[in-house]
């Protein structure tokens, strides 16, 4: 009986979080933020209302795991996200800051490295988002809120989930 | 008579760290560390230390090629830097201000043998975190001094230098933080740290030992934690069947190399290949990743795991990944012990993930079936999967005399055998958790009020490294 109430009490959660009620969802989920710190000027901390109010772009790829169908992801492009915190993007990615790397941790201690120039626009045509959605609905339970879509790269294991934080470092060799 | 007993197990006990330090360094040997993360050698020393005295001993230590003048006592002191296979990496983590040193290493070991740091005198460390068992005690919760017990199981401990984020909840980073809860936790061994350091300054030999760890004798609770934390970095687990295939000296059984497939490989059910998709958490050498996860015990989980360390819903019910190693000693299994056998745990995997809103997506998604919710593993795959786990068993690592108690080295032939232990008997080679040397030298005094005093120069033996430290550090201080 117990047992049961629960487990409609969760599929209920799950459902809320997996889009049928997106915008409740969100609410709900006031706790999820994701932290860019490290080398950058200003330091930040955003949620997802900040993400969604940033410039949106979307890219639509081959489904990873069972389902091969196309989906479509929009969000963000992490460049912009790290141009805001004033990392050295742009004219400033030279010299010493070629070195510097951008490690992304998920909340379940996952972490995944980018290099800084791999990001920037002027030296690679991968975009590498900071995904909200997925085919027009928040993310699935467990991957979202925000999630990395590096589309071109075969292996997912850098589409990293749940994104908490992204941290602007030098290679210090 | 029965204090000469006692005297002489104690010396013996002591004079064992000339032993030990000289096993340690056969291991340990000094190897330039990883340039990323310099652990010890290349700190600075902020001072002279007496530590450096202890390779006076005829310790190899005094023979490592990065001391360049060891019997110089204003050398700074010899770095212990762990030795491990090259699979393992070198993402280890020891604190800049608790660098490991041979005699650090060895105090640890004894504090965490030590059953003074208890309220009753009578629960250690090694209590719960019993070597023969991989350091684990074989029980679902651990009862503590006040007989109340633990809300979770006691984890095993090994490779912890590779771990930054400790309990199942990962609340403490670090060792050191890591130690106090169970040393004063009212439900553990429920003693202040202040009394701990109050206890052991009244036990003959352990000013001594701090002095020789932490260049001078003050006992603190920062010198506590430091020293068992040490030593716990120090327990590597290397010597397994798996260890020996990954080096190319061990040729895996059938069942192992189809177990081991298994474990290695994610379901895609849509090519026809089968797989049980373990390696996802429990992949790499290390057989664990630092991560927090929903493994799907519950849909809706009662203790709340990682979610009451950060507050995020996410997290409800995520507990750390555990290594795998020595898996089959460490049973029962999960935070709760809610699992007897490995075959329960698989049959959890493969057949009963309860869904919830935080079940972690690689256990949601993990299917043999196109379209299925369940792994469906077979039995004969199971026991695949456990003849593989069956091989990360490490049977020099839970007989290593470098891990095991030091305090009962010379009375333990004469402890009495009655003990029902019955897992440790087949295993074991040790009286875990008590140091009957000291048991019996307070019990003397009655538990209550222990007034240990050091005993005169007279019982220490001659020739005893202790001694020659003991008689270096008073020439020093003069």
């Amino acid at each position: 009986m117990n047992k049961q109430t629960n487990y409609g009490l969760s599929l209920g959660i799950l459902l809320l979080l997996s889009g049928f009620l997106p915008a409740r969802a969100q609410v709900k989920d006031t706790t999820a933020t994701l932290s860019v710190q490290g080398e950058v000027l200003h330091p930040l901390v955003l949620k997802a209302p900040d993400i969604a109010g940033m410039k949106r772009i979307q890219v639509t790829v081959k489904g990873d795991g069972q389902d091969a169908s196309e989906q479509t992801y929009s969000g963000v492009a992490l460049s912009t996200i790290l141009e805001q915190a004033g990392a050295t993007m742009g004219r400033q990615l030279r010299g010493e800051n070629m070195s510097k790397y951008v490690l992304i941790k998920s909340g379940d201690g996952y972490a995944v490295l980018f290099s800084l120039a791999e990001l920037d626009s002027a030296f690679s045509d991968k975009i590498v988002m900071l995904a909200d959605q997925l085919n027009g609905k928040p993310l699935p339970a467990g991957k979202g809120p925000f999630r990395i879509v590096a589309a071109g790269e075969g292996k997912h294991a850098r589409w990293i989930w749940e994104v908490r934080s992204v941290t602007v470092g030098f290679a210090k060799e | 008579m029965r204090n000469a007993v006692i005297t002489g197990a104690w010396w013996f006990a002591t004079a064992f760290a000339g032993g030990s330090l000289a096993l340690m360094a056969g291991r340990y040997k000094e190897v330039p560390p990883p340039t990323s993360r310099p652990p010890s050698t290349s700190r600075p020393s902020p001072s002279p230390s007496p530590i450096s005295l202890f390779p006076i001993s005829t310790s190899p230590i005094s023979a490592s090629p990065i001391s360049p003048s060891p019997r110089i006592p204003s050398a700074p002191p010899a770095a212990f830097v762990p030795e491990y296979p090259s699979y393992f990496g070198n993402r280890i983590y020891i604190p800049a201000d608790n660098p490991l040193t041979p005699e650090g290493v060895y105090l640890g070991r004894m504090l965490f043998y030590e059953t003074k740091l208890s309220a009753n005198n009578k629960l250690s460390c090694a209590s719960c975190h019993r070597q023969e068992l991989a350091f684990t005690d074989g029980r679902a919760f651990s009862p503590g001094v006040d007989q109340i017990p633990t809300t979770r199981n006691a984890m095993s401990l090994q490779n912890l230098l590779w771990v930054r984020q400790l309990f199942w909840d990962g609340r403490a980073s670090g060792l050191e933080e890591q130690a106090l809860t169970p040393l004063t936790n009212t439900h553990e061994m429920g003693q202040s740290m202040l009394n701990s350091a109050a206890k052991l300054r009244r036990i003959s030999g352990y000013p001594a030992l701090f002095k020789a760890a932490f260049g001078n004798d003050t006992i603190t609770k920062e010198k506590i934690v430091k020293a068992i934390a040490q030593f716990e970095r120090t327990l590597i687990s290397d010597h397994s069947r798996y260890d020996g295939y990954l080096q190319g000296s061990y040729q895996p059984s059938q069942a192992e190399t189809d177990g081991m497939n298994l474990f290695m490989t994610d379901p895609q059910p849509g090519k026809g290949i089968r797989g049980a998709g373990c390696a996802h958490c429990h992949g790499g050498p290390k057989l664990f990743l630092e991560q927090f996860h929903n493994n799907g015990l519950d849909s809706a989980p009662i203790d709340p795991g990682r979610a009451a360390v950060t507050g995020m819903a996410a997290d409800k019910g995520r507990f750390r990944v555990p290594t795998l190693r020595n898996i089959a000693l460490t049973a029962p299994y999960m935070h709760d012990g809610r699992f007897a056998t490995l075959r329960e745990v698989l049959d959890h995997y493969s057949d009963h993930i309860a869904e919830g809103p935080t079940l972690s997506p690689q256990l949601r998604q993990a299917s043999n079936t196109t379209g299925g919710h369940a792994l469906a593993l077979s039995d004969t795959e199971k026991r695949s999967v456990i003849s593989f786990l069956l091989m990360l068993t490490d049977s020099t690592f839970i007989k290593d005399p470098r891990y095991a108690d030091p305090h009962s080295y010379k009375t333990r032939e004469k402890t009495k055998t009655g003990e029902t232990k019955a897992q440790v008997s087949k295993t074991g080679s040790q009286d875990q958790g008590q140091s009957p040397a000291l048991e019996t030298q307070s019990s003397k005094r009655g538990p209550q009020n222990p007034t240990l005093k050091i005993l005169p120069a007279k019982h220490y033996p001659q020739k005893s490294m202790a001694h020659k430290l003991i008689k270096l550090i008073k020439s020093v201080n003069a």
